[in-house]
């Protein structure tokens, strides 16, 4: 008789090809129904396309507010709505994933492999962020095509990759520690708070349309809790101004960014964890409440 | 002593619905199962069978008891559990993406289960072969029966060769091909891998086949748990026998009053019901209660031919988990035949 005595394969190789398949599986959603692809490139092109538009209008009169970003304000909107939206892509990802694994059945299932609910969440995600990123790269290319939109000369590419990832780990922190409320306050639809109260607090205070240094001191208070303010500043500096470490904005930005990414990084997987182990001890996973 | 699988004591589980009393679900479970055991979880509906189940497999956090399985503390490294344990939900089309073909579904799950390259496929090919489903690899699951989408849950809850597997309602809602396959694919997994299953049914037939130990939970408690044989005898419920006989020698005439009242002397027999006409002619029905069939079947033959009599017909059935459930269980309902 041979013997069932297997263990599932642990470690990153078997960690990374689980997100690796999950990955995938998202992709092939996508494309199984060609239109939803396509609707889902034009919502992530809709914000940047709109505000392209609006900034085109207030351009020539914000410049001088937008001076140390190289003073042109339709690139400052264009490059902080197009990040922005990278980062909410890794903000809603992980509240989406669990929902929707959640009342697809799935997620019990995946509880039972050893790396099923980690993959599944980050796997999705990196389909969807890398996605939302090609896509924000192109409407860059596009809009530096049609004018009015410049990009520094050379780029610090190093720090501008390290300043991203940063900021989608910062993002996808929040956007987990959201989802940890799907069974920590059993928010079974619709939005969780955390994300929902993000979204509004960074289009309020985060610099995203107005400069921080328009706007008054409580505000910029809250904005010293958004990630998304030091994101902005950083890439808008590296990317409209070629600006290295040297630049006092990009030092503000790291430093801010590294800060939120190890809270939020840590704080959100730490809360998830929570999540599960509270869902455990209550009615499981797969009941709903 | 063999090794245990399952060794729990005292489990209970409270579901709380808002700010309610909690509701006690599973109390004071004890259950300890051997390695390599098929166990039949039998019991009416809520009678936590499903609860028992998802703690025995690491999904849930009992509220109380403690114990290990497959030499893992239950309580303190579940996740250690979840890893080497599959469980297939009574739910058709758990865990199945619709946008995937059956092979393709099998393929996603494989790497999340750890397996890859060559291993993967073998494993993917020998599960749809085993349950049936090589012809439908290609089919999307929205284009293959109810009963097939089952079966393509079992596989890929059966892609992890775990060493515990929790078969909740395997055969629900499949045709009597699927239950076949789906059987003896439980039972070749037992067999020859030595995996242990743990079933829940209310198929009787199905725990009588299966299983060699059966558990009966009512009302969230464990009020049996012994070998499927002993079971049966372990009540001293009785089987009715039905027998029809005649004179030996043809007298146009039924056989003389009294005749039955050996019959009441037979080993194992309790009661005899008064004798009424049969169709046959010249022939009598008598029907007696037996509580151990093995006894009086033998003696009951010698008896016929002790009194002068010929047997027309002679039915009876052994106890059989039906009546042990319906008994235990007080569940009249349970144990339809299919």
């Amino acid at each position: 008789m041979t013997r069932a005595t297997e263990q599932q394969q642990g470690g990153i190789g078997g960690f990374v090809r689980a997100c690796t398949a999950t990955a995938r599986l998202e992709y092939r959603n996508l494309r199984y129904y060609p239109v939803n692809l396509l609707l889902t490139a034009a919502q992530e092109l809709t914000a940047v396309g709109v505000w392209y538009f609006v900034a085109r209008f207030l351009a020539a009169r914000a410049g001088e507010a937008v001076s140390d970003y190289g003073g042109n304000y339709l690139a400052y909107v264009v490059v902080g709505v197009l990040l922005n939206q990278i980062g909410l892509t890794a903000l809603n990802s992980p509240f989406t994933t669990v929902s929707e694994a959640f009342w697809d059945k799935r997620l019990e299932t995946y509880r039972l492999a050893v790396h099923g609910i980690w993959a599944n969440l980050l796997g999705r995600l990196a389909w969807q962020v890398g996605f939302s990123t090609v896509l924000q790269g192109v409407a860059y290319a596009g809009l530096l095509a049609a004018g009015g939109i410049s990009v520094a000369g050379s780029l610090p590419w190093g720090v501008l990759a390290i300043t991203f990832v940063l900021f989608l780990i910062a993002n996808a922190g929040l956007g987990i520690a959201g989802a940890s409320l799907f069974f920590l306050l059993e928010v079974k639809s619709g939005q969780d708070p955390i994300t929902w109260a993000y979204r509004y607090l960074v289009q309020l205070a985060s610099g995203l349309y107005i400069p921080v240094a328009l706007l008054p001191g409580w505000l910029h208070a809250v904005g010293g809790l958004l990630p998304q303010t030091y994101g902005l500043t950083a890439v808008r500096a590296l990317v409209l101004t070629g600006a290295g470490l040297e630049s006092p904005l990009v030092q503000a930005g790291l430093t801010g960014l590294t800060v939120a990414a190890g809270l939020c990084g840590a704080g959100g997987g730490g809360l998830f964890a929570l999540a599960l182990r509270r869902a455990e001890g209550q009615g499981g996973m797969g009941v709903v409440v | 002593m063999a090794v245990a699988t399952i060794d729990v004591a005292g489990l209970g589980k409270a579901y709380r619905a808002g700010r309610g009393t909690p509701v006690w679900v599973l109390q004071e479970v004890t259950l300890r199962v051997a390695e390599g055991t098929i166990l039949g979880l039998l019991g009416p509906n809520g009678a936590g069978k499903t609860t028992l189940i998802k703690i025995l497999a690491g999904l849930l956090r009992p509220d109380s008891g403690s114990g290990t399985v497959l030499g893992t503390d239950l309580l303190h490294r579940p996740a250690a559990i979840r890893a080497r344990v599959s469980l297939v939900a009574p739910t058709v089309d758990v865990g199945l993406d619709n946008n995937l073909t059956v092979l393709q579904n099998l393929a996603f799950w494989a790497p999340i289960y750890g397996l890859r390259g060559p291993a993967a496929r073998a494993r993917i090919a020998d599960v749809l072969d085993q349950l049936g489903l090589s012809e439908k690899a290609d089919s999307w699951p929205m284009h293959i029966s109810a009963g097939q989408r089952q079966r393509l849950a079992l596989a890929r809850a059966l892609l992890a060769r775990n060493p515990l597997v929790f078969l909740d309602e395997p055969t629900n809602k499949l045709d009597p091909d699927g239950v076949r396959a789906v059987r003896a694919m439980i039972a070749d997994l037992n067999t020859t891998y030595g995996v242990t299953v743990v079933l829940t049914t209310h198929v009787m037939e199905e725990a009588e086949e299966l299983c060699g130990e059966i558990a009966l939970l009512r009302a969230g408690r464990l009020i049996a748990h012994r070998p499927a044989t002993e079971l049966t005898r372990s009540l001293g419920l009785t089987r009715p026998i039905t027998l029809t006989v005649r004179p030996a020698i043809a007298t146009g005439a039924s056989p003389p009053a009294g005749w039955q009242a050996g019959l009441a002397q037979l080993p194992g027999v309790v009661t005899v019901a008064p004798p009424t006409p049969a169709v046959a002619p010249d022939s009598v029905t008598c029907v007696a209660q037996s509580a151990d069939l093995r006894a009086t079947m033998p003696a009951l033959v010698g008896w016929v031919r002790a009194s002068r009599l010929a047997l027309v017909s002679v039915q009876a059935a052994p106890v059989t988990l039906t009546d042990v459930f319906r008994v235990l269980a007080g569940d009249p309902v349970a144990g339809a035949p299919r």
